[in-house]
């Protein structure tokens, strides 16, 4: 399916927002994800909704993380 | 001696914590961790500087090539302080607020609402709306703002834990322009005042301690100093100094002269003498 990734087309296998995470590697060995935070559509999906969150056609997902600022 | 300059150390030193949002700090400068010119220095400089709250900014990230700064103050064991530049309205801020809990598992929130990218002011009206949605949503609400007492005193009925009033706009380096407002600001707020961007020199803020500020954060003026590091330390050292001279009590200015030594006696003894 293809979905809108950080702002760009990116065409995915991944049924749930959990997979997609797999997908990109932005999940520890243990499954968690410090300094991470994930929104469909917007909306913001916590860590431990992420694997049964399904993914539709479409969707626009955003993958954050923390960056150097004052 | 060295007894003597520990009790006192101890007196308006090391046992003088700064305590809000539910956590307590040593030392009372904060450190931003932009424009640094490398993780190296930036490590380098918190470190020396003793610094126990750094900040960082949300953003979305950039898929194949992390930032390394939540690594380098993981590593430093300091606490996170996340803010919500970039946002240009309550509702974004509202919504990097929650990017950042749920990203870092912190309630402290630096709130920052700049709409214009010139002189990156803060804008009061959506500052103070989010500030009263974040406090409602179990957030510590760090405010940076205008060097407004009235808008303080607005934050601080709201619930914020402190209030960060500007000295100068972000990244200026020029020092405590809105001094006479602070000083208001000071004298009115009953929770701890942190006086945020524009300090560019240590003097700058060792004179906002001086007046009482509970602690400042600095970000530019250490970053692009030539040397970072020992600017940090400078800085830690200002800081120190200001907190320490704020707690023994300044004397009185006066614009007339107060001799420190008996100048007029020893004239006249000596004439007395001769």
């Amino acid at each position: 399916m293809n979905i809108i990734l950080n702002g760009e087309r990116h065409e995915t296998g991944s049924r749930t927002l959990g997979d997609l995470l797999r997908e990109q590697g932005i999940l520890s060995p243990d499954g968690t994800a410090f300094g991470y935070a994930f929104s469909v559509n917007q909306r913001l999906v916590p860590r431990e909704q992420a694997d049964s969150f399904e993914l539709s056609e479409g969707d626009e997902v955003d993958i954050f993380s923390m960056v150097a600022g004052g | 001696m060295e007894t003597a300059m520990t009790s006192r150390e101890g007196a308006a030193g090391g046992s003088d914590l700064l305590s809000f949002g539910g956590r307590s700090f040593k030392s009372r400068l904060f450190l931003g961790t932009g424009k640094f010119s490398s993780p190296e220095v930036l490590r380098e400089a918190v470190g020396i500087s003793g610094s126990e709250l750094i900040t960082v900014a949300v953003r979305r990230t950039s898929l194949g090539g992390g930032d390394s700064t939540l690594a380098v103050l993981r590593e430093l064991g300091t606490a996170v302080l996340p803010n919500t530049a970039g946002a240009r309205d309550a509702r974004e801020a509202v919504f990097a607020a929650s990017l950042a809990r749920e990203a870092l598992g912190t309630d402290l929130i630096k709130l920052e609402v700049h709409p214009d990218p010139r002189y990156l002011l803060p804008d009061p009206v959506e500052t103070l709306k989010a500030a009263e949605i974040l406090v409602r949503d179990g957030f510590q609400v760090m405010p940076y703002c205008q060097a407004d007492p009235v808008l303080c005193r607005r934050l601080e009925e709201a619930g914020c834990c402190c209030v960060m009033p500007l000295a100068a706009p972000i990244g200026t380096n020029r020092g405590l322009v809105t001094r006479e407002m602070i000083a208001i600001i000071l004298e009115q707020a009953s929770v701890p005042v942190v006086v945020d961007a524009g300090l560019g020199a240590p003097s700058h803020a060792a004179a906002a301690m001086e007046m009482g500020a509970a602690a400042v954060l600095v970000n530019t003026a250490v970053a692009v100093a030539g040397d970072p590091v020992a600017m940090a330390l400078a800085f830690a050292e200002a800081v120190r100094a200001g907190r320490r001279a704020y707690l023994a009590g300044l004397g009185r200015s006066s614009t007339r002269a107060s001799a420190t030594s008996a100048v007029e006696n020893f004239l006249r003894d000596q004439e007395a003498g001769a």
